[in-house]
Order: structure tokens, then sequence, then C-alpha cells
């Protein structure tokens, strides 16, 4: 019995040590002092949010989430062209080049070493930023939002997508694949 | 004699071809599974985050981070033959936590939707995507038998 403790332990802990180098070395691996689900845990304990207008548009009815046809409305502002509005894609960089909001900066919330230098320095020009994921039971929107909001961001102007880039294709409205801003265009079916 | 959760005795011990299909399998199984989630262990992270239930034991981002490279390690310490009797038991107690943790996910979603049992699909973060419940618990039943079988048999 003894001896098969001693095996059990030896076993977990030089498997235990194996696995900390190796998401270590692993450029996806994650960082283990960091709370991925911070904004999800302050919620639960009546975290607040802002409320915002879309540009000529009724008060958002969920505090610190535009709806579909707000989301379109700032991305027909003349501003966005301008960068006083921009769209931050929280997905996976596959998932972006599939095809992302025209214009919309990647952000990997998992790895913002390499991606948030660039939102943070595109956000803190723009008024509005607007944050969406893939839509539906997707979380990293919130997330993200509530990361760049702790990098600076005023949080007044950070505003969650929460229908997400779903709803946006299944509207048919525009969609741009490859990078941002010099991917293909692409007009979703509606 | 009492060896660790099983009675064994000599006369009963499993043939050693059993013992080493038992751990070649299990060897496989394991380095595939873990492999897998550490190519992706944001979604492993995500789907973990689901089970609402972890994050009370140990931060998240540890057990997405370390554990699939530790079903990896566990693979190959069974593939090799190496520490096989202490590699089984800690393979049983992942497939145990992790049976429960669907079984639990999966009854509450069954509540929720009040859809049958056995109807239920989500992914389970078992690294093959959606699975349907009935089906991923027998399978991990069959794994624990797969254990036991290895645990007895001689092959080390």
């Amino acid at each position: 019995m003894r001896l098969l403790l001693n095996e059990m332990l030896e076993v977990l802990v030089v498997g235990l040590l194996l696995a900390l180098v190796a998401n270590q070395v692993s450029p996806r691996g994650l960082s283990l002092r960091r709370d991925y689900f911070k904004a999800a845990s302050r919620a639960s304990h009546g975290g607040s949010a802002t409320q915002r207008e879309a540009p000529d548009g009724p008060a958002t009815r969920i505090p610190g989430t535009v709806s579909a046809e707000e989301a379109l409305r700032w991305f027909e502002d003349p501003g966005r062209l301008l960068g006083r509005v921009i769209f931050v894609d929280a997905r996976k960089e596959s998932a972006f080049r599939e095809g992302h909001i025209p214009g919309a900066i990647a952000f990997d919330r998992f790895h913002p070493e390499l991606t948030l230098p660039d939102v943070v320095l595109a956000a803190t020009h723009a008024e509005m930023v607007i944050v969406y994921c893939l839509g539906g039971a997707c979380e990293d929107s919130h997330h993200a939002a509530d990361q760049l909001v702790e990098a600076g961001l005023d949080r007044a102007k950070v505003l969650v997508y929460a229908g997400g880039i779903s709803e946006w294709t299944r509207r048919g409205w525009p969609t741009e694949r490859g990078d941002r801003g010099v991917g293909a265009p692409h007009a979703s079916p509606p | 004699m009492r060896t660790g959760m099983f009675w064994v005795s000599s006369s009963s011990r499993l043939p050693d071809a059993a013992g080493w299909m038992a751990r070649l399998a299990l060897g496989v199984i394991f380095l595939r599974m873990g492999l897998q989630k550490a190519q992706h262990p944001d979604e492993f992270l995500k789907l973990l985050h689901a089970y609402g239930v972890l994050e009370r034991f140990l931060p998240l981002a540890w057990i997405a981070a370390l554990l699939p490279w530790f079903e990896a390690t566990c693979g190959v310490l069974l593939l090799l033959g190496w520490r096989v009797r202490g590699t089984l038991p800690l393979v049983a107690a992942m497939l145990g936590v992790f049976s429960l943790l669907i079984l639990q996910r999966a009854l509450e979603l069954s509540g929720a939707t009040g859809m049958p049992l056995c109807a239920i699909r989500f992914d389970c973060g078992c690294g093959n995507g959606e699975v349907a419940v009935c089906r991923k618990l027998l399978e991990n039943g069959l794994l624990l038998v797969v254990c036991g079988v290895g645990f007895l048999g001689r092959s080390r």
C-alpha cells in the first residue's frame, strides 16, 4: 500500500512538473496567475455597468451592451472610418480570419500580451469601443471588455455587442475575411 | 492480499496479455486526449468554466493549463510501461471525477430543458467535441474497467 502511494505521488509530482514546463514553453500556454473570468465573478457580486446611447438611438436596455441595430448604427457612423468608433473582435485568430466586422481589431483575451497594446492604442483615440465575439452563450466579449477597461480604457466608452458575429452575419450585414482592413469584403447571406 | 482499492489474490490475477493491452489502450487514449486539449487550452478553460464547480477547488487556469499535459504524461508512462501501478489509480481518479461532473451538468441541463438525460449532448471538454452524455458516461465506465484490468494485470 505504501509503495503504491509512493508511486502515485511520484507520478503526480513528475507529471505536474512536466505539465508546468510544457505550459510555460507552449505558445498557447495559459497564465497561471490570471483570473480569466474576473468579469463573471464580479458581475455575480453586483458589479456595475454603464448605459450608453447609440447615435440617434434609444438608450440600451441592457447596461453595457448594444443591440444589433445599435451596433449597425455605430458601424455606419462616419466616425468609424476616422477611428472614433472601433469594433474589437474577441474570438480566436482563426475565427477572425474566417470573417469579422469590417475594420474590427482582433483581440485574443487569452493571450493579451500579443494584441492588447494595439487595441489599447486604437481604443485610446476612439470615442466608442464595441466588443463582440460569436454571440449566443459566448462570454468572451464581456471578459475582453473588462480586460480593456482594466488596461486603462474609460468604462463608459466600452460596450459589448452581445449578439456577436452570428447575429451580424445572420442579418446579412457586411463582413471581411483575412486581416483587418486588407481582408476581402464579403456580403453575408441574409 | 490487499493492494490499494482492489482485493487481489495471486490466483485471481489477470493474464499478462490483458493487462498489457489495457495499459496500451489507456496510454493511447490519454496521450491523444491530453494533446488535443493542450493544443487549445483556452477552449478547454471555457468548457471547464461551463461546469461552474471546479473553480471552488482550484483556479481554473491551473486545471486548464496543467491537466492536458498531465494526462499526456500519464499516457506516455502507460505506453512505456513505467510506473504503471502508480499511474492507473490517478487515471481512474481523473475519469471518475470528470464522469461525476458530466453527470451533474447533464442532470442540470436535463432539468432546465426537460429533455431526457440521454438526449443531452454537450462538449464535455473531453477532447472530442460535442458528445451524447449517456455514451460518454458509458465510455468512461468502460475505461474505468480497463483501468481495473490494467491494475490487476501483471504487465508493468
